[in-house]
């Protein structure tokens, strides 16, 4: 590059043209992406194509983190008139943090004036397929929400799965069963939870000898009192029922067992609400690589 | 290339670039052509019409950054403020070297031309 004269160009039209066509082509471009250059960032576009082409919402039903529908601006007289909305899902690891941070300190200015009574916070769940009631009470847990003040909800998780998806449920029950009573039976551990689930175990008899077996009962919620002697009187050496489909739909079906003894059908403890499953298992060192903690 | 630059220092073509396939690669050939194109205009170029372009370009990018940096609210979507800031402090950097590199090459080409 030297600071020479220009040197006189082979053709002044072809320059001529190559530019006005260049600048053509960007002004088409920028009245295209600009909105006739009247918005320069994208929530200006968003806001000026909103009203120009309205999206077509449907109603969507929401539980909130408490298990209960949502009606945010139902007849109660004692909840909020005014809610502060934002939509997050709970495993967002950036912005939806920060959102749940700034209402967290905006409950806790609201909390300081009795006036701010009417005004409410919403964080509506936008990942119906994680965000169960499990996971909105993780994230209002964490983020400190007053149950009167902050609502986290989410979309309705379906009651029952298609027909079709049945034989699928089932077979993935199978596969689970098995793997929760071969990690259930290690002779290092009598009882607990099961790894990953939220399935508590209790074994009985057995000892950690090879071939012997013992009765694994797994129950969704750890029984009390007369339940769970009654759940540990039956002798049923097969596997049962197992609910807990990943829909909440509730469902029980007969598993065969792999343990040598069969028999009969477990049944829930009365009065617990949890269901019960019992199985022969042989127990021993071998069986699994779980490790005893 | 000024042009170009002017083009993608608009936010909501920064945003279209990430968001859609056919904008990225509307920048990139952009860019690439006007990186081609650039030698060869400034060789051919006076040095009064390549004041003209390096100036225009100067005081463009450097009242962008300083928008950026002083911008109140997040304005693409894809950048966060702090990307923001960075990059506002970036564009007036990068003015103000070009500027300055420019002046270290043009001044002794001036007094050539005025010998």
């Amino acid at each position: 590059m030297t600071g020479r004269p220009m040197a006189p160009p082979t053709s002044w039209l072809g320059t001529a043209i190559a530019s006005c066509t260049m600048l053509g082509i960007a002004a088409a471009a920028l009245w295209s992406v600009t909105f006739g250059l009247r918005g320069w960032t994208a929530e200006d576009i968003r806001r000026l194509r909103v009203p120009a082409d309205p999206p077509q919402l449907h109603a969507l039903r929401l539980d909130t983190a408490t298990g209960i529908p949502l009606v945010p601006w139902g007849s109660q007289g004692t909840q909020p008139r005014i809610w502060l909305v934002t939509f997050m899902y709970t495993r967002c690891p950036t912005f939806c943090t920060v959102l749940g941070i700034e209402f967290e300190r905006l409950q806790r200015m609201l909390d300081s004036d009795p006036r701010n009574a009417g005004i409410g916070l919403l964080s509506i769940s936008f990942d119906p397929a994680h965000d169960d009631v499990q996971a909105l009470q993780r994230y209002a847990t964490a983020h400190h929400a007053e149950q009167d003040r902050w609502i986290s909800g989410g979309a309705r998780q379906p009651r029952r799965s298609r027909p079709s998806q049945a034989p699928n449920r089932r077979r993935r029950d199978r596969r689970r069963l098995r793997r929760l009573r071969a990690q259930c039976s290690h002779p290092c551990r009598t009882r607990g939870r099961a790894p990953g689930t939220d399935f508590r175990f209790q074994r009985t008899g057995g000892r950690a000898r090879m071939g012997t077996h013992a009765r694994i009962t797994l129950t969704t919620r750890p029984p009390v009192g007369a339940a769970r002697g009654r759940a540990h009187r039956r002798g049923d050496p097969d596997i049962a029922a197992l609910a807990g489909s990943g829909d909440g739909a509730a469902h029980a079906h007969r598993i065969p067992a792999a343990a040598p003894r069969r028999a009969g059908r477990g049944q829930s403890p009365a009065g617990t609400g949890g269901r019960t499953h019992h199985a022969r298992q042989p127990v021993g060192p071998s069986r699994d690589s779980h490790s005893c903690r | 290339m000024s042009l170009t630059a002017a083009y993608w220092m608009i936010p909501v073509a920064l945003d279209q670039a990430l968001l859609s396939g056919p904008a990225a690669a509307a920048k990139y050939t952009s860019f690439l052509a006007a990186g081609m194109l650039l030698p060869v205009s400034f060789r051919a170029a006076p040095l009064a019409m390549q004041a003209f372009f390096v100036g225009n370009w100067v005081w463009m990018t450097a009242t962008v950054g300083l928008l950026y940096q002083n911008a109140p609210q997040q304005l693409c979507v894809n950048y966060l403020i702090g990307t923001q800031l960075n990059a506002g402090e970036g564009l007036v950097a990068a003015a103000l070297s070009i500027a300055g590199l420019w002046c270290v090459y043009a001044v002794p080409a001036y007094l050539d031309v005025t010998r």
